[in-house]
């Protein structure tokens, strides 16, 4: 009986976990299909722009600025050991761009505007402003998740960009006026040993941080139930589940692009 | 004149997290006729009123809205029947974003090829209609719970439904208020002669502003007639939720 028990529970959970993957993938389906279904709202799509992408440059250079200084440091302390200290600039410029810029600053967005999209979304799910739109005949995929698939898809780019050159002149700060590096091996050994490859991978990397932050959070927010409780929990679940795969994604993408 | 059928309610069935909340509904209401569903709460009044408007699907049966099913409607089709739709939430469901103003032009801007004055004639006409004059530039959280409900009832009426659906327009608020909330119904319903349905806890304050009245009970239409017709049923549960309404009344 105690069996019996266990595969029903282990049964209804494996078709719990199967439907909502299913319903997942359908929600990032039904979002392309309305990016194409009808005139894309523009003002929406800049709003969202202004509120993930502009309105998150602080924080990302913030943390940009210090990933680079500290990035210095170790990498001298590394570095010094084996006598290459000239190549601290390739050292932060690289890791910046193919590792910590991607997945800082996406990490950064999704704690700040991910969290945010996601309550937003569920309180207007709750408060049934979502089924107001439906009523009046508005497709809510087009008005809400479209606006917010482009910008995000516009944004990670753009923000991982500032924070990788934030970055770098952070790490040139510490590089030049504290470990007493010169100028000109800090950048001139830089434009040598990063190429193109090491660009276009911190783009790619951005711009699937994006989708996953815009597919997690929207997905989250849109599925929120009971209440005040419901948006809280929504919004937690969709932060740690957006970290999460971003850091699983850079690992796949830095295979794959490596 | 014989009034043709506008809402045809065929047999639905909905069951929600095993739970069967609607156990074979029927329910037909004609054109121009006002409909208000009782019941005690949890019995599935609002569901009922997600179904004809087609935010839920039933797992049994069909719903025919002037002849169309809007239960296999897809795409065009059931935006074709949405629109003439109305639907008062109870909350009101204004967008938090958005002024009193915007909310009520949203539906027009987004609908309609007007211009911005032509909207903006039609916004403030109808925010006079419903007492707002005045507080367009409001945000919702400024706004009192039942000047919500009369800013979202601008906002339905501005795309001039043939139906409208009110889901407790008068719950939370006091008897001013409530008053105020009807005699606006009524004086809109003068006015454009849409089809309504009600739903509503007041009992019997409701009946005034009603043809019909329609009791739900365990997922079952256990009465549905004139209002005076109810105090003549031999039914127990509906016997017992008229006698407490009453005597709610009474103690007020």
């Amino acid at each position: 009986m105690v069996f019996v028990d266990f595969v029903r529970r282990l049964g209804a959970f494996c078709l719990d976990f199967v439907i909502s993957l299913g319903r997942f993938g359908l929600f990032l389906f039904v979002t392309i299909f309305w990016i194409f279904a009808k005139p894309i709202k523009f003002k929406r799509v800049l709003r969202q722009i202004h509120f993930i992408g502009y309105r998150s440059i602080s924080i990302v250079a913030l943390t940009g600025i210090f990933t680079g200084m500290v990035l210095a440091l170790e990498s001298y302390y590394a570095l010094n050991k084996f006598g290459a200290e000239s190549l601290l600039g390739p050292a932060v410029a690289l890791s910046m761009l193919r590792e910590l810029g991607p997945v800082i600053s996406a990490l950064m967005v999704v704690a700040r505007a991910g969290s945010a999209i996601t309550a937003e979304i569920g309180i207007m799910k709750i408060t049934e402003q979502i089924d107001a739109l439906e009523v009046m005949a508005l497709n809510p995929f087009r008005y809400i998740m479209v606006p917010n698939l482009i910008a995000s898809l516009v944004s990670f780019p753009l923000l991982c960009s500032i924070f990788n050159v934030v970055g770098i002149f952070g790490g040139y700060v510490v590089s030049v006026n504290l470990l007493g590096l010169s100028p000109g091996t800090y950048f001139g050994d830089i434009s040598h040993y990063v190429k193109a490859e090491d660009i276009n991978m911190s783009l790619v990397k951005s711009i699937v941080f994006g989708l996953l932050m815009f597919w997690v959070c929207c997905y989250e927010g849109y599925h929120t139930e009971f209440g005040a409780e419901g948006v809280s929990r929504a919004t937690t679940r969709a932060v740690v589940i957006a970290s999460i795969l971003i850091l699983v994604m850079d690992y796949v993408l830095t295979s794959i692009l490596f | 004149m014989e009034r043709r059928v506008k809402i045809e309610i065929r047999d639905i069935y909905k069951t929600l997290k095993g739970q069967k909340v609607l156990r074979g509904i029927n329910l037909t209401i004609l054109e121009g006729e006002r409909v208000a569903i009782v019941g005690k709460s949890g019995t599935g009044k609002s569901v009922l009123l997600k179904h004809v408007v087609g935010l839920m699907k039933p797992d049994k049966g069909d719903i025919l809205v002037d002849g169309e099913s809007i239960v296999s409607a897809v795409g065009k089709r059931l935006e074709s029947i949405r629109e003439k739709f109305g639907y008062l939430f109870q909350g009101g469901a204004l967008f938090d974003s958005y002024t009193v103003y915007d909310n009520v032009a949203f539906p027009l801007r987004e609908k309609k090829k007007l211009k911005e004055e032509e909207i903006k004639e039609i916004v403030l006409k109808n925010l006079e209609l419903v007492g707002l004059k005045g507080m367009e530039w409001k945000y919702p959280a400024e706004l009192s719970g039942g000047q919500r409900k009369r800013a979202a009832l601008a906002r339905c009426m501005v795309l001039e439904p043939e139906i409208m659906l009110f889901d407790e327009p008068t719950t939370g608020l006091d008897p001013i208020t409530t008053i105020s909330i009807y005699n606006l119904m009524e004086e809109t319903y003068n006015a454009k002669k849409f089809t309504e349905i009600v739903i509503s806890h007041d009992i019997p304050g409701i009946f005034a502003f009603v043809d019909k009245v329609a009791v739900l009970n365990e997922g079952r239409i256990v009465f549905f007639g004139k209002p005076e017709d109810m105090e003549k049923t031999e039914d127990p549960f509906v016997k017992e939720f008229l006698g407490s309404g009453l005597a709610l009344r009474g103690c007020k």
